[in-house]
């Protein structure tokens, strides 16, 4: 299955503060938290994002806290993927077990340009920019954490394991 | 084949078979950390999924961020995350007793061949008794609720040799801070600093928390001290008994790059806003007026950092119309600190003294700033927003930089308004044990 969307471009040390901020993490509701997504970077990124859109940013995307209300928030605004430079380790864990793709092309992130229509094939690590005509290939999961993904999350593995020891 | 980290031969010891940097490894946990704001993630799944825990007595579950609360809904997620650990009968609930990080520092549980995780970033902070931590989400946590297991990565490991001498006022905070302006936020990234401490007075303890608790800043997984005789003294004092020390041999530490740090060359040092690693002298920035100075967090707070705001502050006023705030890391710390005199010289001082909790440093407790504040504070990040509004701004320093700016209601140095008495006061409460 290919994802496709539109670019939204970030630079580098994404912080989890900036993804959502400390004062809403009185919620753990996804559509209160996607309301707030990126809102201290103050470029009212929950009004323009689509359905199916792509993060792409540069080094260092979550760092921060280990708060999982940064991935979700992502996700709940309709944010397909992220692909970066590179992740944050808490981030790049939290991403796998809530279920949003995520994608390490420093060279993707490099030639973006803001609103690039991207199409991206998780299982290959293909990413493909239709805008410029351009492919990346960025480096598959390894085969633990796509069984991880491929069932959608961390909490659904948990039950998948625990149902077949049953 | 002998390990080469003392990660590496932690692992290979707990899984009983030769580990390596770079490996991904599954292997059990010894406790689990959760709080007030994570946990409540979690709970709806781990119920739903009809869950138990695996292992009751070794689950930590803290109420320290929403301390007490002070809004109908942060109330409303502590009360789920109290009943939670009503249901699943967890004796581990610590209600309003301290940080979770310093809670576990203080755990006669955790020792040198620990492993513990922990559901927040600054988990790390428990490596500096010599074992392996480290923070992860709540769902990762949710999995060891769950399995009493997890998988990692096996870091690869970047020794670094602390020798020389310090400075009466250059605190661990300060270390931290060289250590960040040498590996920017992410130059450590999914790595352990493994850190042998040669210096001549040694770090204590509490020095070594606040830098193993800085480690994710630096994008580091993991931070450690090898196990020394400061770390016996600790644990036996911790523990009332003798501790299991194993010598520790000298890992050769083939991969990566080391790294060796004089702290003599080393002075007060300040993270400028908006990143804990945009790293200059205090010197550099004196002068900055401030709104704010707040002492606490799991990166300041203990008992080594009242005891240095007290000697520094000690029959003096801070200044006029600055908020000073100071909020001791547990109970035990607190109990001791008033004690030892140290509450009663900052209440003398005009500081305001917050119950034990992790307070402002996320922007969620009492001390939060206005907008266009502009506040110094020990606490652990000062990403833009951090501490109240993104238009308020946050500078990070060592406790004897934030006490002498309070003072003066500038950035200061410390050594500016350093005095004999001081080095005296300070070095008889290291001889008390204010820090071990």
């Amino acid at each position: 299955m290919a994802l496709r969307g539109r670019a939204h471009i970030y630079g580098d040390h994404i912080d989890t503060d900036i993804i959502i901020a400390a004062r809403y993490l009185n919620t753990t509701d996804p559509a209160e938290l996607a309301k707030h997504c990126m809102e201290d970077a103050g470029d009212h990124f929950t009004e323009r994002v689509q359905p199916g859109d792509v993060i792409v940013a540069g080094e260092n995307f979550g760092c921060g806290s280990s708060r999982e209300h940064a991935p979700i928030s992502i996700k709940a605004c309709g944010v397909s993927a992220v692909i970066a430079k590179s992740f944050a380790r808490i981030f790049f864990r939290n991403a796998i077990n809530v279920g949003l793709p995520i994608l390490e092309s420093p060279e993707a992130a490099a030639e973006v340009q803001a609103g690039d229509e991207f199409e991206i094939e998780l299982a290959t690590g293909v990413v493909r920019n239709l805008t410029q005509g351009k492919t990346y290939q960025s480096e598959p999961f390894p085969e633990f954490l796509r069984e991880i993904i491929d069932v959608g999350g961390m909490v659904p593995y948990v039950q998948a394991q625990l149902s077949a020891k049953a | 084949m002998a390990a080469s980290t003392r990660l590496e031969a932690l692992l290979t010891q707990r899984l009983g078979r030769s580990v390596r940097a770079g490996e991904v490894v599954e292997a059990p946990v010894d406790l689990v950390m959760a709080h007030d704001a994570t946990l409540a993630l979690l709970i709806a799944d781990f119920e739903r999924l009809g869950l138990s825990v695996w292992d009751r007595e070794r689950v930590v579950v803290t109420c320290d961020h929403f301390t007490p609360p002070a809004r109908i809904d942060w109330a409303n997620l502590q009360k789920s995350v109290i009943a939670f650990t009503a249901r699943h009968s967890l004796p581990g609930l610590r209600m309003y007793e301290g940080i979770c990080h310093q809670l576990l520092l203080e755990d006669p549980r955790v020792t040198p061949q620990s492993l513990v995780v922990g559901a927040d970033s600054h988990t790390t902070l428990v490596g500096a008794v010599g074992g392996f931590a480290t923070g992860l989400g709540a769902t990762d946590i949710l999995a060891c609720l769950a399995r009493g297991r997890t998988w990692f990565r096996v870091p690869e490991s970047i020794p670094i040799i602390l020798t020389g001498t310090r400075k009466p006022w250059v605190m661990g905070r300060d270390l931290a801070l060289t250590l960040l302006a040498h590996f920017g936020e992410e130059g450590a990234s999914y790595q352990a600093l493994e850190l042998v401490d040669h210096t001549e007075d040694t770090l204590s303890m509490d020095s070594r928390a606040a830098i193993c608790c800085m480690a994710p800043e630096m994008g580091a997984k993991a931070a450690l001290f090898i196990p020394d005789a400061v770390t016996s003294a600790f644990l036996a004092e911790r523990d009332h008994a003798d501790p299991l020390i194993p010598d520790s041999p000298l890992y050769p530490y083939t991969n990566g790059e080391s790294l060796q740090i004089d702290v003599d060359t080393v002075d007060s040092l300040i993270a400028q806003p908006h990143s804990p690693a945009n790293i200059v002298p205090v010197r550099q920035a004196a002068g900055v007026r401030l709104d704010q100075v707040y002492l606490g967090s799991c990166a300041g707070g203990r008992l080594e950092d009242l005891a240095m705001a007290a000697a520094i502050l000690r029959g003096r006023r801070v200044a006029r119309g600055l908020k000073a705030i100071a909020v001791p890391s547990s109970v035990t710390v607190m109990r001791a600190a008033m004690a030892r005199g140290y509450v009663q010289a900052l209440l003398d001082a005009g500081v305001c003294i917050s119950n034990p909790s992790c307070g402002a440093c996320g922007g969620i407790d009492k001390g939060v700033l206005a907008h266009g504040d502009v506040a110094l504070t020990t606490t652990t990040r000062n990403f833009q927003g951090r501490l109240g509004p993104p238009d308020s701004a946050v500078y990070l320093a060592s406790t004897a930089t934030c006490a002498a700016s309070a003072l003066t209601g500038y950035i200061t140095p410390p050594d500016m308004v350093w005095e004999e008495a001081i080095t005296r006061e300070v070095d008889h409460d290291a001889r008390l044990g204010a820090g071990r």
